[in-house]
């Protein structure tokens, strides 16, 4: 698929990536971790003595699908600027442009992976009081959800590049995205009629379940889950790819 | 046109056209692209420009081939083709072997991150691999005089050692098509020799070398063949110092001392 020099280029821009966030300070990796230990704090306190719902352990609940909301909506809203961040560089190098989207989701997919072990062990400790098995499909499901994250963030990048208010209207789009998404609330609260219409509509309907599933519930989702997420963010992120190498031959003469 | 070199191209332009637009208005917010076509507007108002025209250039395997011409002339946009940056609009541009191209020096550049950290990333996106990089980053730095700098962050250095560096990896990358735009100019006197020592060592080795620069002095001596491009097409092709001079001439000596 990529040759051996953008595979270095890519690595490269990752450890880039990793090491401009946290700035090589002694407190780098501290906030890494600070940041997802404070938010998980705030939902259990939250959730557990002022908003209660009549689901056990709420908060662990909403905190086994929360970070993957995040890394969803961080990487698809950073991909609006990010060509035109690179400018010089893509118009002085030869390069295939979606290096830069892909060395994005995986540096921030580092972070995701490190919020998740912490999630992982804070939910084994206080709900299962166990390690549960389903924990060891974790990686698949991540994967699936970084090529659904692909597959907004390509298209997003490219109308990015052309068109400068995009930047200010994404914020509104995923917020409005992430309230029609079962992060904060499980697909059986949502009414009948309407369900079927979620699962239609939104693709990342099929994504967030995996996570309840197995952080939460602690159990194996049905193949067919797994088939028909695996697949669809398969496709969504062909489609993205061809969407972006539509535009591509004009990305070193616009940004 | 081509100079019969043992007859090897490494870049062959056929017929290339490059068209750009020039915008009196330019749509680039979603919002006004809604009003304009709710309204049915045109969504951009420009005209066609062609910065290059019926480009014909062959490079033989070896050869340095000096570009020269008043600005939009084509110049740099002819070595974007080369590079692969842009696409033809029309036309075909062939190329063999690497091409390192440095249009925009340092175009990686961090200042948040190290001379190390850069040189690795600015190598890496000029083609070189890990093993390459870690043989030759000694000889980089010692080139570029900053070795004792090398865990600094990049904001700390002058903007002539930020230079230094950039031009020291481009030069130390080891193509097989060496493409420059302007970067003979860099740093002061003493590293312009250096770098046009390197340059000639590039050329002892059989590196081919496409040099746009408006140095004509520095371009008479470090390429044989030069090509004078005006309005997107070739005017004049020939030995550099014909054409340097019948270029020289055209525009008026004075023109030739500012880069």
């Amino acid at each position: 698929m990529i040759d051996r020099t953008e595979r270095a280029l890519l690595w490269a821009l990752v450890v880039r990536n990793v090491k401009v966030r946290y700035q090589r300070s002694a407190l780098g990796l501290v906030w890494a971790l600070l940041n997802p230990v404070l938010i998980i704090l705030c939902l259990v306190a939250v959730f557990t003595y002022v908003i209660r719902i009549q689901l056990e352990d709420f908060w662990a609940f909403l905190v086994s699908g929360y970070f993957a909301w995040i890394y969803f909506a961080h990487t698809v809203s950073t991909s609006v600027t990010i060509l035109r961040d690179h400018g010089q560089l893509l118009r002085s190098v030869r390069f295939p442009p979606v290096l830069l989207i892909w060395s994005n989701a995986i540096s921030r997919g580092i972070e995701f992976a490190i919020e998740l072990v912490l999630v992982c062990a804070v939910i084994a400790i206080f709900h299962h009081h166990g390690v549960p098995a389903s924990y060891a499909l974790l990686p698949l499901a991540v994967v699936i959800h970084v090529l659904m994250t692909v597959a907004f963030a390509l298209p997003v990048a490219a109308v990015g590049v052309f068109f400068q208010d995009t930047q200010h209207g994404l914020p509104v789009l995923l917020t409005a995205l992430g309230y029609i998404s079962p992060v904060f609330y499980s697909l059986y609260m949502v009414p009948e009629p309407l369900r079927a219409w979620f699962l239609v509509l939104n693709p990342l309907t099929r994504v967030f379940p995996l996570f309840h599933a197995v952080i939460y519930d602690g159990r194996f989702p049905p193949i067919m889950a797994w088939v028909l997420a695996a697949t669809l963010a398969g496709a969504l992120c062909v489609v993205g790819h061809a969407a972006f190498r539509w535009r591509r031959p004009v990305f070193a003469e616009v940004v | 046109m081509s100079t019969p070199v043992g007859g090897d191209p490494v870049i062959e332009c056929t017929d290339v056209s490059k068209q750009f637009f020039i915008y009196q208005h330019r749509t680039n917010t979603l919002q006004e692209l809604v009003r304009r076509i709710v309204l049915r507007q045109p969504i951009h108002v420009r005209r066609p420009l062609f910065q290059l025209e019926g480009f014909n250039l062959t490079v033989q395997r070896g050869e340095s081939l000096a570009l020269v011409g008043p600005n939009g002339s084509g110049k740099s946009t002819a070595l974007r083709l080369i590079a692969g940056v842009y696409a033809p609009t029309t036309g075909t541009v062939t190329t063999r072997g690497r091409i390192v191209a440095v249009i925009e020096l340092g175009a990686t550049f961090q200042p948040e991150l190290t001379g190390d950290e850069n040189l690795w990333l600015y190598a890496t996106a000029l083609g070189l691999s890990p093993a390459d990089i870690r043989r030759r980053s000694e000889e980089m730095y010692a080139f570029a005089g900053v070795q004792e700098f090398s865990d600094v962050p990049l904001k700390y250095y002058s903007s002539g050692m930020r230079v230094r560096l950039a031009a020291s990896v481009a030069l130390h990358a080891d193509p097989d098509i060496l493409l420059l735009d302007e970067v003979l100019a860099v740093g002061d006197a003493e590293f312009a020799r250096q770098c046009l020592r390197r340059l000639e060592s590039f050329q002892a080795g059989g590196g081919t070398m496409v040099v746009v620069s408006h140095n004509l002095d520095s371009l008479k001596d470090l390429c044989a063949r030069a090509v004078w491009m005006d309005h997107g097409r070739v005017r004049m092709s020939g030995s550099s110092a014909e054409v340097t001079e019948a270029y020289a001439e055209a525009i008026g000596a004075a023109d030739t001392v500012h880069a």
